[in-house]
């Protein structure tokens, strides 16, 4: 039942203490809750502390979600604010430290690893973690899977419904124009009147 | 993949989901431990919910502002029950006090990734602890009175 159940009810399972319900969720939104800590710049042992904070805090708090189908937005509110602080806690106890590891993201995923299908991957890639955090945090929101409501959207990022779509598109043609411009083109295009945003 | 397909926004979007997938997994081990939060349930614990911290997204530069408690480098956390308060400050190198509110005596619990910590907070609410390991953590409160156990939010400490 669980992969077309709806959110609400799988809440509603594990807080009467189904744990295949919880699973379900788990499952459902733990590429989500990963990829918060990691677009603010976290290591990943960091992000492991914050993914860990925000499941030990739903597990305590499964009965008390007031809107159980906005599940996605409470996850991701919890990871951000987590995250925010873990940057914090760590300027304010390593202020001077340019090598701290909780605020220089290795770069040892990044590039040229067997992980790598193609090096237009990695084009792509490198220039989504060039875009503002914003961004990424909005693109990450709107490609995990299911894709949440915009109103999901609305909750989590504080921004009007009706804004998401413009600045879905504002942050997809940053990507597309740093991801253009990193690499040869093979062919002309027509993208010379979009608009810097 | 051509370079038509960076033209639609979806497809755009998708590709961008599968490369991340890729690049950058969920960790089985988070996985796992995402998984096993659910057995950390306690439900028969009134939760104490987290009402401030001084790591908020906010609040540091209001309080450096107003200058409360400026001198200090730790970090101050409430957490509210309906009954009972908790606050407590825990400082960089994992050093806590602390004091339960209103005063009284209670036995405490401080849950970690890994252990567990047992306290006793005196006539006054007053507990503090040493060396108390980075992660995510949680505190249990029994009050000798009888009152209601309270759990608190688990944070990041």
């Amino acid at each position: 039942m669980e992969a077309g159940a709806s959110t609400a009810s799988l809440v509603a399972g594990a807080s009467a203490g189904d744990r295949a319900a919880w699973d379900a969720l788990v499952g459902r939104f733990a590429g989500l809750v990963w990829s918060i800590p990691r677009d603010h710049g976290l290591s990943a042992a960091d992000a492991a502390d914050v993914s860990q904070t925000t499941w030990l805090r739903l597990a305590e708090h499964l009965g008390r979600i007031r809107e159980p189908e906005r599940l996605c937005a409470w996850l991701a509110t919890t990871a951000r604010n987590e995250s925010v602080r873990t940057l914090r806690r760590a300027q304010r106890q390593r202020p001077l430290d340019p090598s701290s590891a909780s605020l220089v993201r290795e770069d040892v995923r990044a590039v040229d690893s067997d992980l790598l299908q193609a090096e237009r991957d990695a084009t792509l890639w490198r220039a989504f973690e060039a875009l503002p955090s914003f961004c990424q945090v909005l693109l990450r929101t709107l490609m995990s899977d299911p894709t949440p409501s915009y109103a999901d959207v609305s909750a989590l990022l504080g921004m009007p419904v009706g804004s998401i779509g413009p600045n879905r598109n504002r942050c997809l043609d940053r990507l597309r124009r740093r991801a253009e411009f990193a690499r040869p083109l093979p062919s002309t295009r027509s993208s010379s009147d979009r608009r810097v945003g | 993949m051509t370079v038509t397909d960076f033209e639609d926004d979806s497809r755009l979007l998708a590709r961008l989901a599968e490369v991340a997938g890729r690049i950058d997994p969920v960790p089985a081990g988070v996985i796992a431990a995402a998984s096993g939060s659910f057995t950390w349930r306690t439900v028969d614990f009134e939760l104490a919910e987290l009402v401030y911290d001084s790591v908020g997204e906010d609040s540091v530069g209001e309080r450096e502002l107003v200058g409360v408690r400026s001198e200090s480098d730790g970090r101050q956390l409430s957490f509210a029950a309906r009954e009972i308060t908790v606050e407590m400050e825990i400082s960089s190198g994992g050093g806590m006090v602390g004091q339960i509110v209103p005063p009284q005596p209670a036995a405490i619990q401080i849950r970690h990734r890994s252990s567990t910590t047992t306290l006793a907070a005196d006539h006054l609410g007053r507990f503090q602890a040493a060396g108390l390991p980075s992660g995510p953590m949680s505190m249990r409160c029994r009050p000798e009175s009888g009152a209601p156990s309270i759990a608190t939010d688990w944070v990041l400490v």
